[in-house]
């Protein structure tokens, strides 16, 4: 027979384990998955969004800045003036990509590479030369949609960049997969004074972490109109 | 002959017209301020180099259509830099990680930078700590609110998903889970006593 400090007892034990401990843990748990999860709700929703839609279907609409380009322009070689030219400002689309060796077709380029700005195409450095300035060109994407095929690019391919002001022919002429805390051998390329074109990703496509390797493609210019930017 | 002068007379607006001209590339003043930033900051008589990534965020922030140094404004840009670079010195600030722990410092340089910025009717915005390699940004915009440049610390852009939250939520959740397992047990093992 149980006595009634025991009935008591139990029934204590009953509340706390049906009714406070699991109120608790949904609490807690709910706070822990939401400061956990919060830093990634919008690039998650992001991901969402582009693998229920085709990549290449970005339209100005999703752009932050302005788009620039408004198809081919015709203009091979030359020399172009500054002066004569607008410049973008960050977020603007100012061409479009394609290498048809990976299945890469008139994707966006747009100018910065803040992390918003990476959601929506292949973004240029600002911290490098737009094509036809005489310098190198710093181009990223991510793996998991825009630049996932990079990786199987091969030396020898064509790269084609359409931009506002001209049309530019590049080949890779290497590749290689850089630490980028550890080395810095793009730079000479990236920064040198040759026209280059320089594009990269995160490498490996299905790192199950944040990495420090990127795979780089560095392409060599073939054609192009040059920029006289003192003019 | 004044039929004829009219002609020309429109002939050369409209040519002049036809050529749209804006303040895109590089001007005298412009490549002045580059060169300094380049070679003036000298400590114990040796040059701080300013890098070429710098240098070409620098070059295109002055290849923007809103901007275009006046003689004016060069002096009044290089009298402020001139003290920025005297603040610098005096603390012995010579690369970004000298800043890292030093709020007051990049607090004061930024101030600057303002300063500079204003000449040109420009405004300085700032996101997280500018040294966070992660989620520190400097935004210059121009008078009608366009984005000039944004600067981050990272040069390389982090173009792979990011895994370490659904690491951290995936261990938060096992933790949990392994707690209210541990829990559960126990009471109802005292219930079953």
């Amino acid at each position: 027979m149980r006595t009634n400090s025991e009935s008591n007892r139990s029934r204590k034990n009953y509340r706390v384990s049906f009714w406070v401990l699991p109120i608790a843990f949904f609490i807690i748990g709910y706070l822990l998955f939401y400061f956990a999860l919060a830093p990634v709700i919008e690039p998650a929703k992001s991901i969402y969004g582009l693998a229920f839609s085709n990549v290449n279907a970005v339209t100005t609409d999703d752009l932050q800045g302005k788009d620039l380009f408004s198809g081919k322009t015709g203009v091979y070689d030359g020399i172009l003036k500054a002066s004569e030219l607008h410049f973008p400002y960050v977020g603007d689309k100012w061409g479009t990509l394609t290498i048809e060796d990976i299945g890469i077709n008139d994707m966006p380029l747009i100018y910065g590479d803040n992390m918003e700005l990476l959601l929506q195409g292949a973004c240029m450095s600002e911290r490098s030369r737009l094509p036809g300035y005489g310098s190198g060109t710093l181009v990223a994407a991510h793996n998991y949609n825009y630049f996932h095929e990079l990786q199987n690019i091969k030396e020898g391919a064509e790269v084609s960049v359409e931009t506002y002001y001209g049309s530019y022919k590049y080949r890779v002429y290497r590749t290689e997969i850089i630490d980028v805390y550890e080395s810095k051998s793009y730079w000479d390329e990236v920064y040198g004074d040759k026209e280059m074109f320089v594009l990269y990703t995160c490498y490996p496509n299905n790192a199950l972490r944040s990495t420090h390797y990127r795979f780089f493609a560095f392409c060599e210019f073939l054609s192009g109109p040059k920029i006289d930017e003192y003019s | 002959m004044k039929k004829i002068i009219s002609i020309a007379l429109v002939a050369v607006l409209l040519v002049a017209f036809a050529v749209p001209a804006f303040a895109a590339g590089i001007n005298a003043n412009e490549q002045k301020l580059l060169d300094y930033a380049a070679t003036a900051y000298v400590v114990d008589g040796q040059a701080i180099t300013v890098t070429d990534d710098i240098i070409a965020q620098a070059k295109n922030a002055f290849n923007s259509d809103s901007i275009d140094v006046t003689d004016a404004q060069y002096k009044e840009i290089k009298a402020i830099l001139d003290e920025g670079l005297a603040y610098a010195k005096k603390n012995n600030l010579t690369k970004i990680a000298d800043l890292q722990k030093n709020r007051e410092a990049t607090e004061t340089l930024l101030e600057y930078g303002r300063k500079a910025a204003a000449v040109l009717g420009c405004t300085v915005a700032t996101k997280g700590y500018i040294t966070d390699a992660d989620h520190g940004l400097v935004i210059i915009y121009d008078a009608n609110g366009n984005k000039i440049a944004e600067f981050h610390p990272n040069l390389i852009a982090k173009t792979g998903a990011s895994t370490t939250s659904i690491a951290i939520c995936t261990l938060a959740a096992a933790s949990v889970l392994a707690v209210a397992g541990v829990s559960v047990k126990k009471f109802r093992k005292v219930d079953e006593d």
